[in-house]
C-alpha cells in the first residue's frame, strides 16, 4: 500500500502542470520538494559552498524555463537529477578539473594501494565509521575520484551512463571508482587509527 | 591468485558478491584482502545510504524566483493561488509578515478604542484632508491632555513599528501586493491617529 506516495505523486503532478502555466507557487513546491537533494548532488560533487548553492540556482531556473516540455516519459525528479549533473559537469569541466578525468594520485599505482602503512590489526572499518565521517571523506576525494564515487555509489548510476557523461570509457570509470574507494578506505582508517590508539 | 591480481578482479565488480571461485580461495587464506574486501563492502553500503542532509540558503529560491519573473516564466496572475500554503518552509519565509498583519490589526483595535472613548463629547469633526507627509507628532502630542497621552503614544509607535517592518519586508518581497496594501492601510491608520490627536486638543 503505498496511499501516501501516491497522494504526493498526484501532488507533484498538479504542481507540474500549474508551473507549465505559470503559477509561482506551483515553482514554489516543486522547489521546496527537490532543493535539498539537488543542492546535495552540487555540494558534494563540487566540494564548494558558493558553487553549490549557484548550480542548484542555475538548475531549478533551467528546469522551470524548460517545464512546458515535460511530458512525463520519466520521473520529474530524474529528470531535474540529470539536469543538475550535467550542470556541475559542465563547470567542473570548465574549471579543467575534468580535462585529465583520471589523475592518479601521486605515489600511487595499480598494486600498492591496498593499505601496506597499517598494521593488520587495524585495517577493520566496520563500526568504526559514520555517515558524517564518510561524507567528509568523500570531500577530502581529487575531484575525478569524487565525482565518479558520487555519481556511482551515492547517485546510483551505472558505468555506461558516467562514462557517457563525463566522457571516458567504462573501464576507465570502473577503475576510478576502484581507486576513489581505496583512497576513500585509506583516508577512513587514518581517522580511525588514532582513535584505536587511545584504546590500546 | 596473488594479492594484485585480486585488486585487479576486484575493478571490475560494482558489488562485492558472487566471488568466483579463485577469489574466494583467496579471500579465505589471505586475511589482508578480506578485511580490504570487507571495507570495501561496508563503504559501498554507507555510501549507499547517505541522504541529503543540506539545504540551499533562502536568497537562492528568492534568485530563482526573481529570474522566473524577469524572463515572464511565471505568470503575472496574483489570484492564482494553487497551494494553500502546505509547505512549512513556505510558511516561515512569511512569518514575519504574519507578524506585520497582526500588528496592523491590533493598531487598529488601539485606534477604534480611541475613538469610542472621543466620539460621546465630540461633535462631528469637519471633512480633514489626509494628514501631511510628515505630520509634527511630537508637537502634537504635547498637546494632547496628559491622560491620554500614553494611549496615543503607544499607538503612534505600533503604527510606525508596522510601516518599519512592512516597509523591510517589502524590500525583500517587492512583488507581495498583500505587504503592499497592509502598508497602504497602516499609512490610513496613521493619518485616523493624526486626526484622532487634533480633535482630542481642546482649542
Amino acid at each position: 500500500m503505498n496511499s501516501s506516495a501516491d497522494v504526493t505523486e498526484t501532488r507533484e503532478a498538479e504542481a507540474i502542470e500549474e508551473a507549465k502555466k505559470g503559477s509561482a507557487e506551483a515553482f514554489e513546491y516543486l522547489y521546496n520538494k527537490h532543493k535539498r537533494r539537488v543542492y546535495s548532488l552540487c555540494l558534494r560533487m563540487t566540494g564548494n559552498t558558493a558553487e553549490a548553492e549557484d548550480l542548484t540556482q542555475e538548475a531549478f531556473i533551467q528546469l522551470f524555463r524548460k517545464i512546458g516540455s515535460f511530458r512525463g516519459e520519466s520521473a520529474f525528479s530524474t529528470w531535474l537529477h540529470r539536469l543538475a549533473v550535467n550542470l556541475v559537469l559542465m563547470r567542473l569541466r570548465k574549471k579543467t578539473l575534468l580535462t585529465t578525468p583520471m589523475e592518479e594520485a601521486p605515489g600511487q599505482s595499480p598494486g600498492d594501494s591496498r593499505v601496506k602503512e597499517y598494521g593488520a590489526q587495524d585495517l577493520n572499518l566496520v563500526g568504526t565509521v559514520d555517515r558524517v565521517a564518510l561524507d567528509k571523506a568523500i570531500q577530502a576525494l581529487p575531484a575525478g575520484y569524487r565525482i565518479i564515487f558520487h555519481l556511482h555509489d551515492v547517485e546510483g548510476y551505472e558505468h555506461k551512463e558516467i562514462a557517457g557523461m563525463i566522457g571516458c570509457s567504462v573501464g576507465n570509470s570502473k577503475s576510478q571508482l576502484h581507486k576513489a574507494r581505496m583512497k576513500l578506505r585509506e583516508l577512513l582508517l587514518a581517522k580511525a587509527a588514532p582513535a584505536r590508539g587511545k584504546e590500546l | 591468485m596473488n594479492c594484485n591480481e585480486l585488486e585487479r578482479e576486484l575493478e571490475e565488480l560494482e558489488e562485492y558478491s558472487n566471488f568466483s571461485p579463485a577469489i574466494e580461495s583467496h579471500l579465505r587464506l589471505c586475511s589482508t584482502c578480506s578485511e580490504l574486501v570487507e571495507d570495501l563492502k561496508y563503504i559501498r553500503r554507507q555510501a549507499l545510504q547517505l541522504s541529503p542532509v543540506e539545504q540551499p540558503p533562502e536568497w537562492v529560491w528568492q534568485g530563482i524566483r526573481r529570474r522566473l519573473e524577469k524572463d515572464g516564466v511565471i505568470a503575472e496572475a496574483v489570484g492564482r493561488r494553487f497551494f494553500s500554503p502546505s509547505s512549512a518552509l513556505g510558511w516561515f519565509s512569511r512569518l514575519g509578515m504574519g507578524f506585520a498583519y497582526a500588528a496592523v490589526f491590533l493598531v487598529a483595535l488601539g485606534v477604534v478604542y480611541v475613538y469610542s472613548i472621543l466620539s460621546p463629547r465630540i461633535p462631528d469633526p469637519p471633512a480633514i484632508a489626509i494628514a501631511p507627509p510628515n505630520p509634527p507628532f511630537a508637537q502634537l502630542l504635547e498637546q494632547v491632555p496628559p491622560e491620554k497621552r500614553d494611549t496615543y503614544v503607544t499607538n503612534l509607535n505600533q503604527v510606525e513599528s508596522s510601516i518599519q517592518q512592512l516597509n523591510t519586508f517589502l524590500a525583500a518581497h517587492p512583488e507581495d501586493p498583500f505587504a503592499r496594501q497592509a502598508l497602504f492601510d497602516t499609512y490610513q491608520q496613521k493619518s485616523r491617529l493624526w486626526e484622532a490627536m487634533v480633535r482630542s486638543q481642546e482649542f
